[in-house]
């Protein structure tokens, strides 16, 4: 149990095994509680498209109240639906990389910036260039810097999400920045 | 300073925590220049609306088997109930007739054998749905029907131990020899019932292996013994065989029910 500001707050692993038991209430304060973390997390992976991330993001809520039962206590529940949230992401790569090129998710447009003052334009400018670097990245690269520096998991959690040794991870890790770095220094205006 | 600086500020400490150089990040300012996207509220209540069921309980696993049992008592035929009791009643009157001027100890002839019959109508075409039915039940058949054979038994050696209590009391015996004249027996004899309702499919069929079987028990021990036609069961070395055939006996039943319920699932 977690108590904050005197008021009895139940963890997330207390209110999973209740959700567990049939108790449909705690199920949607979990669901409440991680709307927009996985939303923003599955944003960022999907290169910021929304329509799919809001998608994904419903199918993840939808298989976590299905899968309930393989959570395991004590399992930090944080990592077990961030977990589900990789998976189907992972799911879906694979789907698309099967598919006409027809169907390749489309990210939302920066521009409309005609009519927006400079400073904006500018930050807009910037976002484009940080989603591009993002893209150019590997998707395992991706998952781990979305993962460590968005979502700010540590790197224990990571090997628990993405389900890989720590080492892995500090590799993993290393690797993206030093790519990142690369990518953001050549796109440098 | 704004949430991605204050973020930001965070990462750069947890990267320096652990063990990364400043220059390994060096790149990582830009990062914050993709704002996080905003919700939208109205996907979100639908996403939470998608979650919304009716609140249900869960039954823990007493509750689930006393439901199941509570269920299965509707299901066995009534005659099961009143024939076992009708020849357990018999039994104690023919004992109170016959015990003095012979030996004889009649419920212990007679409740085995009204236990096997009661038991060998818990399955087969009167007492079950076809398994094609019984296979679109979220409990398996194996549990339905552990669940009537341990209903039925219990009945059946709640009489047996109410008569005998009775007749103990009655004619003035111990109470534990005559509880083990015919406690094996039944056990290996209901098992008997079950395993043949089960392998022949017909409750008859049952009831007809397991006549034979007492029959046969019986009659072997009327030749040797020269008087008293009730099997001597008293002794545990006679007993021991007829708890491990009935324990085999259950066991071969349920796996054959297992074989059919995979059987018609293969179909």
């Amino acid at each position: 149990m977690v108590f904050k500001s005197g008021a009895k707050v139940e963890s997330d692993e207390q209110l999973a095994l209740e959700a567990q038991r049939g108790a449909n209430a705690s199920l949607l304060v979990l669901a409440e509680r991680y709307y927009a973390p996985i939303f923003r997390y599955l944003y960022r992976l999907c290169d910021g498209n929304r329509m799919l991330a809001e998608d994904m993001t419903q199918n993840v809520f939808l298989r976590m109240q299905r899968g309930l039962t393989g959570y395991q206590y004590p399992r930090p529940f944080r990592t077990w639906l961030y977990s589900i949230a990789t998976n189907l992401m992972r799911d879906h790569w694979a789907l698309r990389d099967t598919r006409d090129t027809d169907t390749i998710d489309v990210p939302e447009q920066a521009g409309e910036a005609q009519h927006e003052s400079e400073a904006a334009f500018i930050e807009k400018e910037d976002a484009t260039r940080v989603r591009a670097a993002l893209r150019g990245l590997s998707e395992l690269h991706r998952q781990t810097i979305v993962l460590y520096y968005y979502e700010e998991l540590s790197q224990s959690d990571i090997a628990a999400v993405l389900d890989v040794p720590l080492g892995t991870v500090k590799s993993r890790l290393f690797n993206a920045l030093r790519n990142l770095r690369e990518i953001l220094e050549t796109s440098s205006p | 300073m704004t949430a991605n600086n204050q973020r930001h500020e965070r990462v750069k400490q947890r990267l320096l925590d652990d063990g990364f150089s400043p220059s390994e990040f060096a790149g990582l300012p830009d990062l914050d220049r993709w704002d996080d996207p905003e919700i939208d509220v109205s996907h979100k209540t639908q996403v939470l609306m998608s979650l919304q069921r009716p609140e249900r309980n869960v039954p823990n696993r007493a509750q689930f088997a006393l439901t199941l049992l509570k269920a299965q008592l509707r299901v066995v035929q009534r005659g099961v109930w009143m024939a076992t009791a009708f020849s357990i009643v018999l039994g104690v009157i023919a004992t109170l007739a016959l015990y003095g001027s012979t030996d004889t100890f009649a419920l212990a002839l007679i409740a085995p054998l009204a236990a096997a019959a009661g038991i060998a109508f818990i399955y087969g075409p009167d007492a079950d749905p076809p398994m094609e039915i019984l296979l679109t039940v979220p409990t398996s058949p194996r549990l339905v029907l552990l669940a009537r054979l341990v209903l039925v038994f219990a009945f059946d050696l709640a009489l047996g131990l109410a008569a005998t209590a009775l007749l103990t009391g009655v004619l003035q015996v111990a109470l534990w020899p005559l509880l083990t004249m015919w406690l094996a027996p039944m056990v290996f004899l209901s098992a008997l019932a079950f395993f043949g309702s089960v392998m022949f499919a017909d409750s008859l069929a049952g009831v007809m292996v397991s006549l034979c079987a007492w029959f046969v028990l019986c009659a072997g021990y009327l030749t040797r013994s020269g008087g008293s036609i009730v099997p001597d069961f008293t002794a545990s070395s006679a007993q021991a065989p007829l708890w491990i055939g009935a324990c085999a006996l259950c066991v071969a039943a349920f796996w054959l029910i297992g074989v059919e319920e995979h059987w018609v699932r293969s179909e």
